[in-house]
């Protein structure tokens, strides 16, 4: 399958892409590494006549612990020394995404921008022909849930997203408006299709900021998928902790990713063990919170159900895993 | 291995057996080439990008043909008009249905495909139209421009349903289905006394399990380009693994004689079995080529290689097992229930297989099977590597291992107990000859400390054994024919290069460089003056074609053949030179060396200047034909092979209770292939094979919801990646088989089953749960080890009160 044709912009700088997507307004798409893009854009998924890239734009691409631009790609992120003595939880997100080729590709802002993805959606025009085109590609109906006209479910399942919201992180955005900044927690919407809260037309991700209180906790990110590569995510769980020296928590922050059509902070979920003593018993409590918490639906591999208990067994185990007095048998 | 005491006894048996290599047969300190690792001849083009594939190929005026894909799986098609779509500059022809309307079929006894669908749609991804344009672009441009009106019927997407007389409401499938429902074939099979043995027997175990669909997810899409000459030859080049019969069926749906037309086979990037039917589009794009006179491409998309399919079928296996209080199996009682898909394809013989491959590895003195395959309105189902033995050997392995727990056995002491042993025949006929079980069984065991091991690892962790055994070809032809299964021709001329022309398919498993070491070995030379001309229809003899693993036993016993005869010419010329006797010529390191006088050797480039004389090029023409064999009974030829190979896993594995994630620790594999010519090539096929069996049992599945495949790419059809493929230790276990080309049988596809079992039983062992749908996706076996705690709950509280 050949792609379909389009008018390939390559601006020079952040300031030039936004005047080309405002010019193009509903008519253009903004590519990075193309990993996402370019494999819709084969199925034919609501692709577009102007695609302006962000490739030719050096201002994106600096990394730190506290700043990261859009285009950073991933596999920079995984070898980055800097992260892995300071968030090595940004590294281990990245490590796990997609496969080692497309991570030569993909970037940090197309990571977090991510088209939602659903079985009955990601597919070939002929196979969603006969099954009648859904919400998502301009028909009437979900698929999923039938009883929806008006609301798509589709699944969320860029990775960083979540550690991004546990470390605290906000957006960077240049539009024809100016720069602002969002945080992770307020950017998305749960909705498939209008997937952001407040995206202003002509917007582009410039980057993403980090508190410097961050490197204070420990935070560490873990993936169900059925293969060890390739595979998105059926769940991802990001969770960031601190407990003082008397191992009482101060700080717990647990997120995921995969589970609805934006990454879900649970942090109100779990904010009544802020507090608590850290032990195995509060690190089950705590896993049993999430478990009941999340919510997922039937349009990407494994069962919801089963996805749902994993929530719950992956914030236990990473709690036990980033601070040891959750794992401390003696408690 | 390699004694013979029991061969005597059993040419008694069994007849005659052809001896061909005479007393050289054994004795391996000749061997120049055999043996020895040696690269597959053509790996440096591979990896250098320079291997010429079907969509690499580019002639003049070159049209894009496309086919439509129905996106319906059970419609009668009331209309169709391709006029304005014809109206379209840029494309040439558009085909439908009724333009070819013969049917065709890879079997003489299933000619139920047609190029195109012809008044009706069976499933999802069946071609209705084709537009042969200039660009890929318009093609699919002209696709809106089609005007189609169909009546959807009621589709058939349940085993069950196909078996059952169909209602008011639906319509067969296919017409030709015998009685009022969707059965294809029916195998109903018994020798000795099984219901006896099972009334008597000390233990019983009985195994059932849910296939889903597999496919072959080799690398290189469907594709093929189609020529009509100027002087009115159809040429094909196509990624086939049976040339022969994509000439047969061409010759049939055109109507032009063999003679009229070409086939060739380009380099082909995996089949599996995938690509060993004649199929649709080769017709589609001949067609095309008649109908245009320009030279037409057609390369599939990745969801319409899924929608091609021709994969494992889906099937509910149930197989009852009887053992003696010794241990000893009594009786085998094997059921399948097995979907076929659309259309026929291999399928008479996959509804054998899933039986009669079950007489072995061990001695089954009664045996029962009952095999249905019915249509139904999904992708067709057809050979894949194993094919038909797969699913049934798993439910048999681990009926074997339920009753060793049952009854406090070892598995792998009971195994031994019941391995068949060489040269005997089986009570539905087979003829063994050579078999290393009982070595491949013990070698395992000893490599893996199987005995400190199984049932003493720490829980979640696991050990299971499996076993098989695979046909080596098949001893009968599809298309009853008094040709030779193979043959191949041999060219040397002055230039002292040895052409072979061989008609058989090499598609990634290496049969080109395995007939270039077997010519060069014979004839003394280095593999550098080899040069392999495979499949070209007007150059090549044929050969059936790469499938039922019967490429190197007969393809290299023709090559063998036809080499031998070059010898003999070389030596008659050492003779006119030397004056020697012919006794004391042999070839080897490129002299015709005489073993007695040595300084009476002559060279090979002197011998062969004189083998010229006045003669011109040296040809040769050596086949293989199995010899005759098997019982009368009907379906006495499905399974029948002049030899098996024999197979024994053990893997060991982590669960982990609370995921449900299996994870692959070792394993441990033997495989008996008879002599190993190449050792790097079968060590490749072995793991890749187990790879392969992996998926399967861990997380391959064609995916459907309705009657349409979710998940046709490769992203969602998940095949294992390196990261889930544990460390395997692969022993090649050398039985020297008789008949064999240098003693050599299968190793292409033996291989896979007995990781299934071998999986399956070590996570029994690991957590004590029998997992009874594949794949074993985490959730399915969290599931099963909830459903366990839950019932050992209960018995603990029923206990307690
Ligand atoms: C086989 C396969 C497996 C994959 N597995 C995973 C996985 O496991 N986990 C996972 O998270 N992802 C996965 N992906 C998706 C993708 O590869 C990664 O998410 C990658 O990080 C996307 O980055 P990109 O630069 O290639 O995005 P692009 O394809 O270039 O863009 C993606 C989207 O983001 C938008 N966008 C890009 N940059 C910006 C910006 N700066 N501002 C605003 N919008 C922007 C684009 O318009 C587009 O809509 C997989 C993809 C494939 C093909
Ligand atoms: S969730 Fe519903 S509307 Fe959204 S992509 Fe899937 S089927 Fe379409």
């Amino acid at each position: 399958m050949e792609l379909p044709a389009f008018q390939y912009h390559r601006p020079a700088s952040a300031e030039d892409a936004v005047a080309l997507l405002k010019q193009y307004g509903d008519d253009a798409d903004l590519v990075a590494g193309g990993t996402d893009l370019l494999p819709n854009y084969k199925n034919r998924l609501n692709n577009k006549k102007h695609v302006v890239s962000l490739a030719g734009i050096a201002s994106l691409r600096e990394l730190s612990p506290t700043r990261i631009g859009a285009l950073t790609r991933l596999v920079e992120m995984e070898r980055s020394e800097v992260l892995a003595s300071t968030l090595p939880i940004l590294q281990e997100t990245a490590a796990s995404i997609s496969s080692p080729p497309l991570r030569e590709h993909g970037t940090v802002g197309g990571n977090l921008m991510l088209d939602t993805r659903c079985y009955f959606f990601n597919q070939a025009p002929m196979w969603r022909r006969s099954k009648h085109f859904c919400l998502k590609a301009e028909g009437d109906q979900c698929l999923v849930v039938p009883s929806s006209n008006d609301h798509c479910y589709a699944t969320y399942s860029g990775e960083l997203a979540a550690a991004f919201l546990v470390l605290g992180a906000s957006l960077d955005l240049l539009g024809p408006d100016g720069a602002r900044s969002v945080l992770v927690s307020d950017f998305f919407e749960d909705e498939g299709i209008v997937r952001f809260r407040d995206r202003r037309p002509g917007e582009i991700v410039v980057g993403v900021t980090i508190p410097d209180s961050a490197q204070q906790l420990a935070a560490g990110y873990s993936k169900l998928r059925i293969r060890d590569s390739i595979d998105f995510p059926s769940l991802g769980v990001a969770v960031a902790v601190k407990t003082d020296t008397a191992n009482n928590i101060e700080h717990l922050h647990v997120a995921t990713t995969a589970m609805t059509s934006r990454p879900e902070s649970l942090d109100s979920e779990v904010q009544s063990f802020v507090g608590q003593r850290a032990s195995p018993a509060v690190a089950a409590e705590i896993g049993d919170a999430v478990h009941k918490a999340s919510k997922a639906y039937r349009n990407v591999p494994l069962d919801p159900r089963y996805r749902r208990k994993m929530a719950g067994v992956f914030t236990r185990r990473l709690l036990e895993r980033l601070d040891s007095a959750f794992g401390d048998t003696r408690g | 291995m390699g004694t013979y005491q029991n061969k005597r006894a059993f040419r008694e048996v069994a007849n005659d057996l052809p001896d061909p290599d005479g007393d050289r047969r054994q004795d391996d300190s000749k061997f120049n080439l055999i043996g020895k690792r040696t690269p597959l001849i053509d790996a440096r083009d591979k990896v250098t990008g320079q291997a010429i594939y079907t969509d690499d190929i580019q002639l003049p005026g070159m049209l894009i043909c496309k086919i439509f894909r129905a996106p319906w799986a059970h419609a009668r098609i009331d209309k169709i008009d391709t006029s304005k779509a014809e109206a379209l500059p840029g494309v040439h022809a558009v085909m439908i249905g009724t333009d070819a309307p013969i049917k065709f079929g890879v079997l003489p006894i299933s000619q139920d495909e047609t190029a195109l669908a012809v008044d009706k749609v069976r499933h999802q991804g069946e071609g209705v139209f084709a537009v042969a344009a200039e660009s890929e672009a318009l093609a699919l441009e002209a696709f809106d421009l089609v005007d189609i009106e169909v009546t959807q019927l009621k589709p058939f997407l349940n085993k069950k349903d196909s078996v059952r007389d169909i209602r008011d409401d639906e319509e067969k499938i296919h017409e030709h289905c015998r009685y009022d429902n969707n059965i294809h074939k029916r195998v109903e099979q018994e020798f000795g006394d099984p219901s006896g043995a099972f009334e008597n027997a000390a233990y019983t175990a009985h195994a059932s399990f849910e296939f889903q669909g597999v496919t072959h997810a080799f690398t290189e899409p469907i594709a093929a380009i189609a020529h009509w000459t100027p002087d009115e030859r159809l040429v094909i080049w196509t990624s086939q693994q049976v040339p022969h019969y994509t000439h047969l069926a061409l010759s049939k749906v055109l109507e032009l004689p063999m003679h009229r037309i070409r086939v060739i086979k380009p380099v082909v990037g995996g089949g599996f079995g995938g690509k060993s039917d004649p199929f649709p589009h080769e017709m589609v794009v001949s067609w095309l080529a008649m109908k245009t006179g320009r030279p037409v491409k057609i390369l599939f998309d990745r969801e319409e290689v899924f929608f091609s399919n021709h994969g494992r079928h889906p099937t509910s296996t149930h197989v009852g097992m009887a053992v003696s209080d010794e241990g000893k199996i009594t009786a085998l009682d094997v059921d399948a229930l097995i979907d076929g898909g659309a259309f026929g394809s291999f399928g008479v013989v996959t509804a054998y297989y899933n039986g009669v491959l079950s007489h072995g590895p061990y001695r089954i003195p009664s045996f029962k099977y009952r095999g249905t395959r019915v249509y139904s309105n999904r992708p067709v189902s057809g050979a894949m590597r194993g094919h038909g033995s797969v699913n049934s050997r798993l439910c048999s392995e681990v009926a074997l291992d339920m009753i060793c727990a049952e009854a406090g056995w070892d598995p792998v002491e009971v195994r031994l107990k019941n391995t068949l042993p060489e040269f005997t025949t089986l009570v539905n006929g087979f003829r063994i000859t050579s078999n290393g079980i009982r070595e491949c069984i013990e070698t395992v065991a000893r490599k893996s400390n199987w005995s400190d091991k199984h049932g003493k690892l720490p829980p979640g962790r696991g050990i299971g054994i499996g076993c098989g055994f695979y046909i080596s070809g098949s001893a009968l032809q599809i298309h009853k024919s008094r040709l030779p299964q193979s043959t191949v021709h041999l060219k040397i001329d002055m230039d002292g290069g040895v052409t072979i022309h061989t008609g058989a398919s090499d598609i990634g498993q290496g049969s080109d460089t395995m007939a270039a070491q077997v010519v060069a070995e014979v004839l003394g030379l280095p593999m550098e003056r080899m040069r392999v001309y495979a499949v070209d229809t007007d150059m090549s003899p044929i050969d059936l074609g790469s499938y039922s693993s019967r490429v190197t036993f007969m393809n290299g016993l023709a090559a063998k053949r036809a080499a031998e005869q070059i010898r003999d010419m070389l030596i008659e010329a050492a003779v006119s030179i030397s004056g020697y006797a012919k006794e004391s010529f042999e070839l080897r390191d490129s002299w015709v060396y005489n073993r007695h006088w040595p300084d009476a050797s002559v060279r090979y480039m002197d011998a062969l200047e004189e083998a010229l004389a006045d003669r011109g090029a040296l040809i040769a023409s050596g086949s293989y034909t199995a010899p005759p064999m098997g019982l009368g009974y009907k379906g006495a030829g499905a399974g029948l092979s002049p030899t098996y190979s024999f197979t024994s896993y053990i893997c060991e594995l982590e669960v982990d209770a609370e995921t449900g994630f299996i994870t692959p620790c070792s394993i441990w594999a033997a495989h008996d292939c008879g002599r190993v010519l190449n050792p790097i090539a079968v060590e490749g096929q072995i793991e890749g094979s187990i790879h392969m069996g992996l998926g399967q049992v861990l997380c391959e599945e064609m995916d459907y919801l309705g009657p349409a495949l979710v998940n046709g790419n490769l992203l969602d059809y998940r095949v294992p990646t390196p990261t889930q493929t544990p460390h395997m230790d692969v022993t090649l276990v050398e039985s020297i088989d008789p008949e064999g080309p240098f003693g050599a049988k299968e190793c292409g596809e033996g291989g896979l089953a007995p990781i299934l079992p071998a999986v399956a039983n070590a996570v029994y062992d690991a957590v004590g749960v029998r997992v009874k749908r594949l794949p074993m996706t985490p959730d399915v076996v969290l599931a099963a080890i909830e459903r366990k705690a839950r019932a050992d709950r209960k018995q603990e509280a029923a206990e307690s009160a």
